[in-house]
């Protein structure tokens, strides 16, 4: 188990190193002087020059890289330069609310994918399978964007049911905290709803095939028991594939979901970066969302071995 | 897979004109197989519609502005009402749909051909296969939308560079389904047979390998149109997109957003087209995909 967690973290070395070129060579590969695109359309010569610098642009690219990989690993992530901050100190202020944001988004849509996508497998065609289904194309159709202002406009606005916008940190009530995160949560766990209700469907359907599950019924197993203690063990494996997976869309989903309600998060610092073409914020956070992903799927790989104990680690 | 895979592709790519020249009868059969499929195709080719049409729908320049009628309710004379310059909602929504589409189409058919030629490389020569790759796994393991926003903000926003951003972050994806195939594909007897009859390599992936990882490719390719339109409509939306004086359905809902609590109409209207139409590529892709997969098709 140690060893095969030693091997992985290497494993992911040279993947997050390729996805730290590729940021990083983006900046020199662009077309035209990124410099004085990132120093705006009204910026003086000297405005320009010094942009560059700050980015390095005036060197080779090689040397410059290596320097910054090695900056990279001692946790400098480069400075801000609009806020002149260090980015490492801007994310420390912004992602609190990320990763509760996150956090409910995920809960809501485990709670419910899960044990709505085991029960619709029972009736293939049914009622509560057609449903589920067609409510799930919605749901990864539907742009962030519209279903936040939906719920926004309905359930907060329309009845003041509750609170429109904002962000209030959990030392200041968490049933505040609670009530602020709701419809950003329910508005950000659309697709990823839709990926998990899907893909935990078809596991489903694959392990309710299979002769074990016809046995357990001739023996009598009830319904509930065989369909959530047979058989989804055999599809937890798919799913959990599919739980790490997924959290691209919730990062994705995070920088406009941020924006629609104004949560102080890491999403809008993006969103804001963009606007001031920040270009060191936006490379950090490219590099930080990779980074999350990534250990996110290595974690998931080693629940493999929690849920499926064939799978030796 | 490549037999059974060539005969549900063939079906499928027959079944409609089959169903036409056999008509009455089989039209419905069609309908009542793939209810959602043929909904999605009305949808889309509704959405096209109405791109193409779009100067001749009732509607007026979108960037017509008219000072004294700013923000107005929706009304006969302005359907979906005007925006804060008095802009007339309803011309630049429905204008909006050729911005989107065209967006869509050309990202998913520019992803699809440079990620084509990637995978079928990648496949059959060995020796670039590993770097290829690990450049691919690189930029799929960064979220789509970061990169596309990185990219963004070192291009001047445009609808060529939105569709520049944006194939380059789905390239990968389509490469890596097409090394799949191929890979299962190169171990097939009739491959064997022609490599060993001598048929040179362009040959062998031109004639043997590209027709069987077709099916897989089109499916693809549908998913990725939709992909495209929210992504664009995401960029604009955080304004690292198309510039503001390109009605696209982002954009119009980025202009509307400080207003959204009076006047709603200014974000849900170009919110509910861009579903509609992702909607309905959707819906069809996940009927092409139960039609060309095998699998499912036993079902």
């Amino acid at each position: 188990m140690l060893l095969y967690l030693l091997r992985r973290l290497l494993a992911a070395v040279p993947v997050i190193a390729i996805v730290a070129f590729v940021v990083f060579s983006l900046l020199h590969l662009a077309p035209g002087d990124p410099a004085a695109m990132i120093a705006g359309d009204h910026a003086t010569p000297e405005e320009v020059a010094m942009v560059r610098e700050t980015l390095g642009l005036d060197r080779a690219f090689l040397p410059r890289f290596l320097d910054w990989l090695g900056q990279l690993a001692q946790g400098d992530l480069g400075t801000s330069i609009f806020t002149s901050l260090p980015v490492s100190t801007m994310i420390g202020q912004r992602i609190g609310p990320t990763l509760a944001l996150m956090t409910v988004a995920l809960a809501i849509t485990l709670s419910l994918s899960i044990p709505l996508s085991v029960l619709s497998a029972r009736r293939p065609g049914g009622l509560l399978d057609r449903v589920l289904m067609g409510f799930a194309v919605l749901s990864y159709s539907l742009p962030v964007f519209l279903t936040g202002y939906l719920l926004a406009y309905f359930v907060s606005l329309k009845t003041g049911l509750l609170p429109v916008q904002g962000y209030v940190p959990p030392e200041e009530g968490l049933g505040l905290f609670l009530a602020h995160l709701l419809l950003p949560g329910l508005a950000l766990s659309g697709a990823y709803f839709a990926l998990i209700a899907r893909t935990g469907r078809a596991a489903m359907l694959e392990v309710l095939r299979q002769d074990y599950i016809r046995t357990g019924r001739a023996k009598g197993l009830g319904a509930v028991p065989l369909l959530f203690h047979h058989a989804l063990k055999n599809a937890a494996i798919p799913i959990a594939t599919v739980v790490g997976m997924g959290v691209a869309s919730l990062i994705s989903g995070a920088v406009v979901t941020e924006s629609i309600f104004t949560i102080p998060g890491l999403g809008r610092l993006t969103a804001e970066a963009v606007l001031r073409r920040d270009y060191p914020v936006i490379q950090a956070m490219v590099l930080l969302f990779s980074v999350i992903y990534l250990v996110v799927n290595l974690v998931v790989d080693l629940v493999y071995g929690l849920l499926d104990p064939r799978i030796r680690l | 897979m490549s037999a059974a895979g060539d005969a549900a592709g063939d079906a499928a790519a027959l079944a409609l004109p089959a169903a036409v020249a056999r008509a009455p009868r089989r039209l419905p059969r069609v309908l009542r197989r793939h209810p959602g499929a043929c909904l999605g195709g009305l949808l889309l080719l509704a959405m096209l519609g109405v791109a193409i049409a779009a100067p001749w729908l009732g509607t007026i320049d979108p960037a017509t502005l008219l000072p004294r009628a700013r923000l107005r309710d929706p009304s006969a004379q302005y359907w979906f009402g005007t925006d804060m310059m008095g802009r007339d909602l309803y011309s630049r929504v429905i204008y909006g749909a050729r911005v989107s589409l065209l967006i869509g189409f050309t990202v998913a058919g520019l992803s699809c051909l440079l990620g084509m030629a990637i995978g079928l490389v990648s496949g059959f020569l060995r020796g670039v296969d590993g770097v290829l790759m690990r450049v691919m796994d690189g930029i799929m393991a960064i979220p789509s939308i970061l990169l596309a926003i990185a990219l963004m903000a070192l291009l001047r926003g445009s609808v060529v560079t939105v569709i520049i951003a944006l194939t380059v972050v789905d390239v990968p994806r389509v490469a890596r389904l097409v090394r799949g195939v191929t890979l299962s594909l190169r171990e097939e007897v009739f491959v064997q047979a022609a490599i060993a009859a001598g048929t040179r390599t362009p040959m062998i992936i031109l004639r043997h390998i590209l027709p069987n990882a077709l099916p897989p490719i089109i499916v693809q390719a549908t998913y990725l149109l939709g992909s495209a339109m929210l992504a664009e409509a995401t960029l604009s939306f955080i304004g690292a997109g198309t510039p503001p004086t390109v009605p696209s359905w982002g954009n119009i809902v980025a202009e509307g957003r400080t207003l959204w609590q009076v006047k709603p109409h200014l974000i849900f209207f170009p919110a509910i087209f861009l579903s509609l139409a992702v909607l309905a590529v959707n819906l069809l892709g996940d009927g092409l995909r139960d039609a060309l997969d095998p699998r499912e098709a036993e079902r």
